[in-house]
């Protein structure tokens, strides 16, 4: 009697245990999940009274987990009716560049990560939707990139911030107001290269880049007006300062920094 | 009601551990409820303790207080909802409680042991035994590795002079006198320069050696292909690639880790190797090794641009998406699989339009022989192209992770059915029909005899030689000295014996504090040191030569293991302190006179003779180990390992290597050895309970690194530990190490504990282990240390 009291005692020990256990992870994540995607145009009708109405056209389906990610389709077309450019894949609707985070928007046959879709997925579905507009970008007065990866650049965020102040400095003597050097913007860019110049290609607003090496273009698929090469930046040799988009205050810096550049060498 | 009373805080202990690990899930993926999660742990555990030491003494519950002090732990076992029915139980149940046990059992002294001649001792056929084994695991080991001996196995070293007469491209040979190869040779019996075979390379990965890969050779050679395995650059066998002119480190992975100079060696050398078919060479490599096997595709292939003139034939990249080159895939002129873990913990770092997996995939399925498919997708599996032209491409995705892909039985399969075919032989063994795991199951009883061995010599030495029996110390019962006539006498008469030590619910309590933090402590920073190591040692990190610790991975344990261990010390030294003035400010306000109680410290005792001794029988025993590896890999052709933990011959920039890291990582194992012998060996529980909490207590950290990583890795895609800090480090290969530290961690104490019963001080113990353990880590890693 005794022998059996404990073994049901240890069998209801066992459950409560797993059920306890099962209680107590139930605030955690589940595990992998899958998300369909489907890839849409939109396409607006007029009927016969001139209402005009807009229906979405499925394009393409695909499906994302955290560990798979999906290609996304070519662009429907390379303009729309209108006669604007193809912007790329949006979970918004009515995604608007210049003024939506960018984060929402999609390169065509780029990828879509579970990451991208998770807060928009409703029953495990996801739209994207094809974009036409014309890709606004917002400059500041002056923006300077800086690849974050210290092992290979040589950079942090001191070393460059620092140098920047230098070049701040630089430019109030050269006339730029306060206002104007409130608005020059630091950015790290980390990762591999490609990554690096993807996500420079994507902002769009870097006027200078520095710490990339010989590949930035080739590799990096970062497009530049001018370079130095050659420069030791934290010790790491071989790296550049690279020139992205003509202005007058970003020439000015990039002279500037290039002959300045052995700040940035230790 | 005896047995409620046992189990009762046991399943609050379970449920210590449970809110432990849901503790570690949350803050795996960065949620702030593991905090409330570690409080209910911790509740769970004290109140176990202090309900436990009620029912250890009944009669203290005569006093009013002392019966709502125990209403109160009653109440709290909540937090522990079964321990909490069953002290309901217990307490509505409650009767005279005449028939418990008293709290501690008299200890009755061991016999001291007749002594027998030394070969009727246990130990000496422990020894015999041990012997025999590691012979006849050995002996097994090579009738599997040699496919019940149709294939001969064979090691030889590459070295410059060898390149330099045997070369067609200049590129090929071996630049410095301090690169050497170590290569293992498998060819099958019925090959011959009449019946030449289909050859393929086998290239391990970033700190594997080629005995890691011996699976693949297995596999492919029993199935009648010629197999060569080889030793990146700095690893196993192989030497070092050296300066430049101007002093500088040469590139570490010189020769696609040298892959290059083989493949032009054997390739040329056509007296030699006339037994290989030159027209059909295949490779494949894991991890860093497929990058480099897909090099050397390129380097070999792209300058004759056709494929009926490849060198290599096939190739098989297993493990690496990472693509530094456009058109990386079209310039192979080779038929190709790739293979990636669906589990792979490294994907994190490729989550971009142009080096995703998803991408990289594309390509490899468009980019053939100069031209482009066009395909828009690419389905897991699916064969692509023609074996004929050597347009054939495949991707495969298989059910595992990236350190154990190498191992997976059905990524071996789709190896062995890619080169089957694309080499051309003809062989009735089906792909899964595989045995490789039998000799990782010889080499690991190798492994258990190898430790068996030392263990047992070591007793025996010390029981029958009286220069060893030095470094033993006096018996030590109940934390008092016993010399062996008081022990003799005490054998009929036990209160000969000191009395037990008397266990309060306070250093309980602060007993398991020190467990839990110190579990805590080794979890929380490895990660944070490996970080550490590469900023404080940027040489090794960034692959230089250099005699400053050069083994670039061993450096993240050898940050970790120096700090927890002077936690760890400090920690048991500490509680001591702390205990002993609990004990004077209690006596002081009582009025009694004041016994501290520095038992703890009696095992740390001795002189400088018998440390001398110690410190010798450590090494002969050391000697020992590795002397039987020798022997065993020179008579079978195999050392002790089983996977990735492993004992190899030893090499002379690996004992350079050794010898540097040793005096620190020392310090690791001696506090490790004080905590278990002179801390939880001294909480009066069984042999077994000791040994079984000593080895939970140093392994439960690491277990929970990866409980934590991996978790997140399970939820999110990403690992916990990928990067570290900011700007961002990559440290996930860290977490690889872990994988081989948990179980030498888990039997660390076990050893520990054995040395002690052997000489009743801590300190045989870590020295042997030191020296054994750490020699294992750095063997199976890289070493950029200059030396030849």
């Amino acid at each position: 009697m005794r022998g059996a009291t404990l073994k049901i005692a240890a069998i209801v020990a066992i459950i409560a245990l797993y059920a306890g256990f099962c209680t107590a992870c139930a605030p955690l994540k589940s595990f992998e999940k899958d998300v369909r995607i489907t890839a849409v145009k939109l396409v607006e009708q007029t009927d016969g009274d001139g209402n005009v109405t807009e229906t979405t056209e499925e394009y393409a389906v695909g499906s994302v987990n955290i560990f798979n990610n999906w290609i996304l389709p070519a662009a429907p077309s390379a303009k729309n009716e209108k006669g604007d450019p193809f912007l790329g894949w949006s979970l918004k609707k009515d995604f608007t560049s210049g003024t939506d985070d960018n984060s929402l928007l999609f390169n065509a046959n780029g990828i879509i990560r579970y990451n991208d879709v998770k807060d928009y997925a409703e029953a495990e579905n996801v739209t994207l939707y094809a974009i036409y507009q014309e890709r606004v970008i917002i400059r500041n007065y002056l923006t300077v990139g800086y690849y974050e990866r210290e092992s290979t650049s040589g950079l942090n965020e001191d070393r460059v911030t620092a140098f920047v102040n230098n070049l701040k400095a630089y430019l109030k003597e050269q006339g730029s107001t306060d206002e104007q050097l409130q608005n020059v913007v630091i950015k790290g860019y980390n990762g591999n290269v490609s990554t690096v110049g993807q996500l420079v290609n994507d902002d769009g607003n870097v006027d200078i880049i520095l710490g990339m090496g010989k590949n930035i273009q080739s590799q990096g698929g970062i497009v530049y007006i001018e370079r130095e090469t050659g420069l030791i930046m934290g010790g790491k040799t071989e790296r550049c300062i690279a020139l992205l988009y003509e202005s007058e205050v970003a020439r000015l810096a990039y002279n500037w920094m290039v002959e300045n550049a052995g700040q940035l060498a230790d | 009601m005896r047995t409620l009373k046992k189990i009762s805080p046991i399943i609050s202990y379970v449920f210590t551990v449970l809110y432990m690990i849901v503790a570690a899930l949350f803050f795996s993926v960065g949620n702030y409820l593991y905090i409330p999660f570690i409080a209910l742990a911790l509740i769970s555990l004290y109140d176990g303790i202090l309900v436990s030491s009620v029912y250890e003494r009944p009669n203290e519950l005569t006093a009013k207080n002392d019966k709502i002090k125990y209403l109160v732990y009653l109440c709290v076992s909540i937090v522990s909802p079964i321990s909490f029915i069953l002290n309901l139980i217990v307490y509505f149940k409650r009767t005279d409680e005449t028939d418990e046990k008293p709290a501690y059992k008299s200890v009755i002294a061991p016999k001291p042991a007749v002594k027998k001649p030394f070969f009727k001792q246990t130990n000496f056929i422990i020894v015999i035994i041990s012997l025999c084994l590691i012979l006849s695991s050995g002996f097994m080991g090579m009738f599997f590795e040699t496919s019940g001996f149709s294939v001969t196995v064979t090691d030889f070293t590459l070295t410059k002079e060898m390149t330099e007469n045997y070369h067609t491209y200049d590129d090929d040979v071996i630049k410095n006198d301090s690169l050497h190869y170590g290569v293992t040779m498998y060819v099958p019996n019925n090959v011959s320069a009449e019946n030449t075979g289909s050859t393929v390379i086998v290239m391990p990965g970033f700190t594997r050696t080629k005995a890691t890969m011996a699976q693949y050779a297995i596999e492919l050679s029993r199935r009648g292909f010629v197999v060569f395995t080889l030793d990146p650059n700095e690893q196993g066998a192989s030497g070092y690639v050296g300066f430049d002119e101007n002093g500088e480190s040469m590139s570490y992975t010189t020769g696609a880790n040298g892959l290059y100079y083989l493949i032009d060696y054997i390739y040329t050398n056509t007296e030699l190797f006339d037994f290989i078919d030159r027209n059909n060479i295949g490779l494949i490599g894991h991890s860093a090794g497929g990058g480099n096997v897909m090099d050397a595709a390129q380097h070999f292939n792209r300058p004759l641009a056709d494929y009926s003139k490849s060198w290599i034939k096939a190739v098989y990249c297993s493990g690496y998406i990472k693509t530094s080159a456009a058109n990386r895939y079209s310039t192979i002129y080779a038929n190709a699989a790739m293979a990636y873990a669906y589990y792979d913990e490294g994907a994190f770092r490729y989550q971009d339009d142009s080096t995703a997996l998803e991408v990289i995939s594309l390509r490899f399925v468009n980019e053939v022989s100069g031209k482009n498919n066009g395909l828009t997708a690419y389905e897991i599996d699916k064969e692509y192209g023609s074996m004929a032209d050597g347009t054939y491409r495949v991707i495969h995705r298989e059910p595992t992770n990236h350190c154990f892909e190498m191992y997976d039985g059905l990524s071996i399969a789709n190896s062995i059915s890619f080169f089957t075919s694309a080499l051309h032989m003809n062989t009735s063994l089906a792909p899964s029909e595989q045995i490789w795991f039998m000799k990782e199951i010889c080499t690991l009883l190798s492994l258990v005899a190898g430790f068996m061995l030392i263990i047992s010599l070591s007793g025996l030495l010390i029981a029958n030689v009286p220069f060893f029996a030095l470094a033993k110390g006096k018996r030590i019962i109940n934390g008092a000295y016993v010399d062996e006539e008081t022990l003799s006498a005490a054998v009929d008469e036990p209160e000969l014996l000191p009395p037990p030590r008397r266990r309060t619910n306070y250093t309980k309590i602060l007993f398991w504090s020190t467990f839990i933090l110190t579990a805590i402590i080794a979890c929380l920073d490895y990660i944070p040191l490996a970080y550490l190591s590469i900023k404080w040692l940027p040489d090794a990190a960034g692959n230089k030569f250099t005699t400053l610790f050069p083994a670039r991975m061993v450096n993240a344990i050898l940050l970790w293991a120096t700090v927890n261990g002077l936690v760890g010390l400090i920690l048991f030294f500490g509680t001591i302190f702390i205990e002993n003035l609990v004990i004077k400010l209690r006596a002081k306000r009582r009025g009694e006179e004041v016994t501290l109680d520095w038992s703890k410290f009696r095992p740390l005792k001795t002189d400088w003779k018998g440390l001398g001794v110690t410190f010798l029988l450590a090494i002969i025993l050391f000697c020992v180990f590795y002397g039987m590896i020798a022997f065993n890999y020179a008579l079978f052709h195999q050392d002790f390992r089983f996977l990735l933990i492993s004992a190899a011959p030893l090499s002379t920039r690996f004992i350079v290597t050794w010898l540097e890291y040793i005096p620190l990582i020392f310090i690791f194992y001696i506090g490790n050895s004080i905590r278990v012998n002179c801390g939880i060996g001294y909480e009066g529980w069984s042999e077994t309970k000791t040994t079984i909490v000593s080895a939970i207590g140093n392994s439960v950290g690491l277990v929970f690194i990866l409980i934590i990583n991996y978790y997140c890795f399970f939820s999110t895609g990403s690992p916990f530990y990928g990067y570290f800090g900011n700007p961002a480090e990559e440290v996930w290969l860290y977490i690889n190490m872990v994988f081989a530290l948990v179980p030498m961690m888990f039997i660390l104490p076990i050893f520990n504990r054995l040395f002690y019963r052997q000489t009743n001080r801590v300190y045989l113990g870590p020295l042997v282990t030191c020296m054994i353990f750490v020699m294992m880590t750095l063997s199976a890693s890289i070493s950029f240390m200059p030396v030849a």
